[in-house]
């Protein structure tokens, strides 16, 4: 199971967005993953945990610190699948093609 | 928790709002809240420290924005305000400026009760009928009329 975590500033209201609309896609994709989201402070923590995807919004990328191996996709409209989607699915064609629906 | 309710309930929502700039906008949605008693004047000065330390955080996506701050900063209770400017401003957000429309979070926690509301933003925002309608809106009669007519399609 692929683990992907939405970030944001302080984790009460985009992140939350984030997570809706990167569920329904995965979900839709029949992608074998968990989802999470939570504020950038406690991102670190989240990551040091195993987590394989974050998204954030592009301005938080550079706050973000993510770890060696931590795929890392920020956005610009947090809300549109054609933008995530393809990055997503590049991250999982190419490092968790057995998580791929059947 | 329920945006719909929450929002017609209070008659929470401010159409064609002269902003001259984006704290003006922030400010029209804060306003809203604090009339309601839902928030206290700093959950305003609270949004603004926010943009200060990390850029326009809240921005969702072309020409929509969800502002928000911490519970801490001033949260009484659970509410939400729309908020339509008549002349869009610009963020700060190259890729999504100019924005007109605002929905102000105001969440006394981010767990799930709140994760109910935040499905409802998205669908109203994801909803290029409804936001269009709600760019032409004027009173809260045709905020409700939206809201219905999502509320059919899900």
């Amino acid at each position: 199971m692929i683990k992907v975590l939405a970030v944001c500033g302080n984790g009460m209201g985009t992140s939350l967005v984030i997570k809706m609309k990167v569920k329904q896609f995965l979900d839709k994709q029949g992608i074998n993953a968990s989802m999470e989201s939570c504020s950038l402070g406690e991102a670190g923590g989240y990551m040091n945990q195993g987590v394989n995807i974050v998204l954030c919004s592009k301005n938080l990328v550079s706050n973000l610190h993510a770890p060696e191996g931590v795929h890392v996709i920020g956005l610009v409209n947090l809300m549109s699948a054609k933008e995530f989607g393809p990055q997503i699915m590049n991250v999982v064609n190419e490092h968790f093609p057995g998580e791929m629906g059947k | 928790m329920n945006l719909q309710e929450h929002v017609l309930s209070r008659r929470a929502a401010r159409f064609q709002v002269d902003a001259c700039d984006w704290k003006e906008a922030v400010k029209a949605g804060t306003d809203i809240l604090v009339e309601a008693g839902t928030i206290t004047e700093k959950y305003y000065h609270e949004i603004l420290a926010g943009v200060e330390e990390l850029g326009p955080y809240f921005i969702m996506a072309p020409g929509m924005a969800m502002p928000h701050g911490r519970p801490e900063g001033g949260v009484l209770e659970n509410s939400f305000a729309i908020v339509t400017l008549k002349e869009p401003v610009n963020f700060g957000d190259p890729d999504n400026d100019p924005i007109d429309i605002l929905i102000t979070l105001a969440a006394v926690d981010a767990k799930t009760q709140n994760e109910e509301a935040i499905i409802q933003v998205v669908t109203l925002l994801d909803d290029e009928k409804a936001m269009a309608d709600l760019r032409k809106a004027t009173c809260i009669e045709d905020l409700e009329k939206i809201f219905n007519e999502l509320e059919e399609m899900i």
